[in-house]
């Protein structure tokens, strides 16, 4: 085994809009699969509990957290002053030529993968776009159906988001639409948390662990350091003071 | 009473008639009162709307047109409430065409129609569909449904369309469509007041009539074409059973003891919380019931492509067609929970061919040339 180095690469704002972003989803998960088929009931016919308005409430603020939150995370990953990571996240060229190396380390087809310092290719060019989209298709269609008021009543959702039926093809079709969410989250979270399991047992990097400490044992050769991270940019010298 | 059985009421005001078929003053005014509460106009407006529907001595003509359709939004309609509002308005507008009652047949019917058409300022009414895909599938006097609804409405003054088939296409518009029935608003230009329902509500046609008395123009329209005074709210909203959905309460089987205690119909899949409509305000039948009122949820029949996008009736969320098995449809839970257990089994499958190769143990398989 080669040498390591433990490293603090998880700010501690990211790793906490990360945790929030898992409650909240979960939590509109719950609420949201109530609203489709409620499954449980409280009170009785005498002394009934507003058990669907509760939930419906419970629902739009939850997704107004994760309005929120999503906002601030894309937010700081462009301005941030202790981590813009907008370059190392999301798809790019580099990532897109790497994906078919990465795909058939994981399909068997070859036995050597590179390190990937932050997320590897699969996770950039493929699960980051489909929560990208997650997002936007939840917000929209999430809009759309909530049709009530906001900001102190000065905007209705129907005036601003009523093109969404249209493109949906009608209000029924948007709810189905809404409800595949839950489905695609679930999906996601099996294979993101499988990934990184495999990650943190395969590489022995405590990928897994760094997304509660933030701290990762990344091997020596491929560790930042002041004034730049990985061999390029030691070389290079640039970009100094930034925690990579 | 009709222009087509030769007695002409042209002339007659609109107090004669109401004398003729015994309707009372009060209940005249009953009329202009729920027409006014329907249009979202105070008491003050219900002289003005008794003296428009009184002083209407030259009554606007109207064509009835009925393409494909079952003729119910007519029975509707005539069949309306008491104090019987149909007569009354049958008097206020001049029915100079209706196949359904008209007296007259063949070329003199006919006639009426080129007669009506050629003077102008008329209200057309449409119900029943256009079939464009086979024009010959609905046919009258040897012109396509296409043809008659081009021709009639180029001249009139303003264009109904009664009913969810002349609205939107209705049943026969249901997938896959045989005989390309198309609402009205899709094969002409004008502007078309849309009235949808299976059938239509007597007292929205009543009160979108009225008001085209009144001010001469079409009421205000939703995107989708309906008057906004009917169609601006959800059933849902106004249901009298809203309480028990807010409670948590519903009807888990027909039959059961929630049936009995008149829960929520929503988990029975009422589409209530889908469906624009003033029903749970106007009722049926004379005001006597309504579908949810008699045990059944709501099919939204108010809506476009209800009977596609509804369907079937008695789910939460419809059926969806499957990608790649063209006339199957299952359930959106169905798809779901197949996805996510056959990701659970490819993750599974992988996990231990990981570990058979040997992976999971400690290894040295990171290769030269990092990321950057």
């Amino acid at each position: 085994m080669e040498d390591r180095v433990n490293i603090k690469q998880r700010h501690w704002v990211y790793l906490l809009l990360h945790w929030t972003i898992v409650c909240v989803i979960s939590i509109l998960a719950f609420t949201g699969l109530f609203i489709h088929r409620p499954f449980f009931s409280l009170g009785t016919s005498q002394d009934p509990v507003l058990l669907m308005s509760w939930i419906r409430w419970t629902h739009f603020i939850c997704a107004a957290v994760l309005i929120e939150t999503v906002a601030i995370r894309l937010e700081l990953s462009f301005f941030s002053h202790f981590d813009a990571d907008w370059r190392d996240v999301g798809p790019s060229r580099k990532n897109f030529k790497a994906l078919p190396e990465a795909i058939s380390y994981y399909l068997f087809a070859r036995n050597d993968h590179r390190y990937w310092r932050k997320l590897n290719p699969v996770m950039n060019t493929i699960l980051i776009p489909i929560a990208l989209l997650f997002y936007l298709m939840a917000i929209l269609t999430g809009f759309a159906l909530f049709q009530g008021t906001f900001f102190w009543g000065l905007t209705t959702t129907n005036q601003l988001f009523g093109w969404v039926f249209n493109v949906f093809g009608g209000e029924q079709t948007t709810r189905t639409w809404h409800y595949y969410l839950v489905w695609v989250f679930a999906i996601y979270v099996a294979f993101h948390v499988y990934f990184s399991i495999l990650r943190s047992s395969r590489d022995r990097d405590n990928t897994f662990g760094s997304m509660l400490t933030g701290w990762r044992l990344v091997p020596r050769k491929y560790a930042p350091i002041r004034g730049g991270s990985g061999k390029k940019k030691r070389k290079a010298g640039k970009r100094p003071g930034k925690m990579r | 009473m009709y222009q087509t059985a030769g007695v002409s009421l042209e002339e007659a005001l609109i107090e004669e008639s109401i004398m003729h078929y015994d309707v009372s003053r009060r209940d005249f005014l009953k009329l202009c009162g729920g027409t006014a509460a329907m249009l979202g106009l105070s008491q003050a407006w219900i002289p003005q709307i008794a003296s428009a529907l009184e002083q209407a001595a030259k009554r606007p003509p109207v064509i009835w047109l009925s393409f494909q359709s079952c003729s119910g939004c007519f029975e509707s309609l005539a069949k309306a409430d008491y104090p019987d509002v149909a007569t009354i308005v049958l008097d206020i507008i001049s029915l100079n065409y209706q196949e359904v009652i008209m007296a007259a047949a063949g070329t003199q019917s006919e006639k009426n129609l080129d007669d009506t058409v050629a003077a102008g300022g008329y209200i057309t009414i449409v119900e029943g569909a256009i079939a464009t895909g086979i024009p010959e599938a609905m046919m009258v006097g040897g012109k396509t449904s296409e043809e008659i609804v081009g021709e009639v409405t180029a001249n009139g003054a303003a264009t109904i369309a009664v009913g969810t088939c002349a609205a939107y296409g209705g049943v026969q518009a249901m997938n896959p469509n045989p005989t390309g029935a198309k609402g009205v608003s899709d094969v002409i230009s004008t502007p078309v007041i849309n009235i949808p329902g299976c059938p239509s509500n007597p007292d929205t046609m009543v009160s979108t009539i009225t008001y085209y008395l009144l001010y001469k123009e079409a009421p205000k329209l939703d995107s989708k074409g309906r008057p906004k005074f009917a169609f601006s709210q959800k059933v849902h909203d106004n249901c009298d059973r809203r309480a028990h959905f807010d409670s948590g309460e519903y009807v888990e089987e027909f039959g059961g003891e929630e049936e009995a205690k008149n829960y929520c119909l929503y988990k029975m899949g009422c589409k209530g919380p889908e469906t624009h409509s003033p029903c749970p305000l106007t009722l049926w039948n004379s005001k006597q019931n309504w579908c949810i009122g008699s045990g059944n949820g709501c099919i939204g029949c108010m809506e476009p492509d209800f009977w596609d996008e509804f369907a079937g009736f008695y789910d939460t969320l419809p059926n969806v067609p499957v990608p790649g098995f063209i006339g199957v449809k299952t359930s959106t839970d169905y798809i779901g929970s197949t996805l996510v257990t056959a990701t659970m089994t490819g993750i599974g499958i992988h996990a231990i061919a990981t570990a058979a190769k040997g992976r999971f143990k400690e290894n040295d398989d990171i290769s030269e040339g990092s990321d950057d």
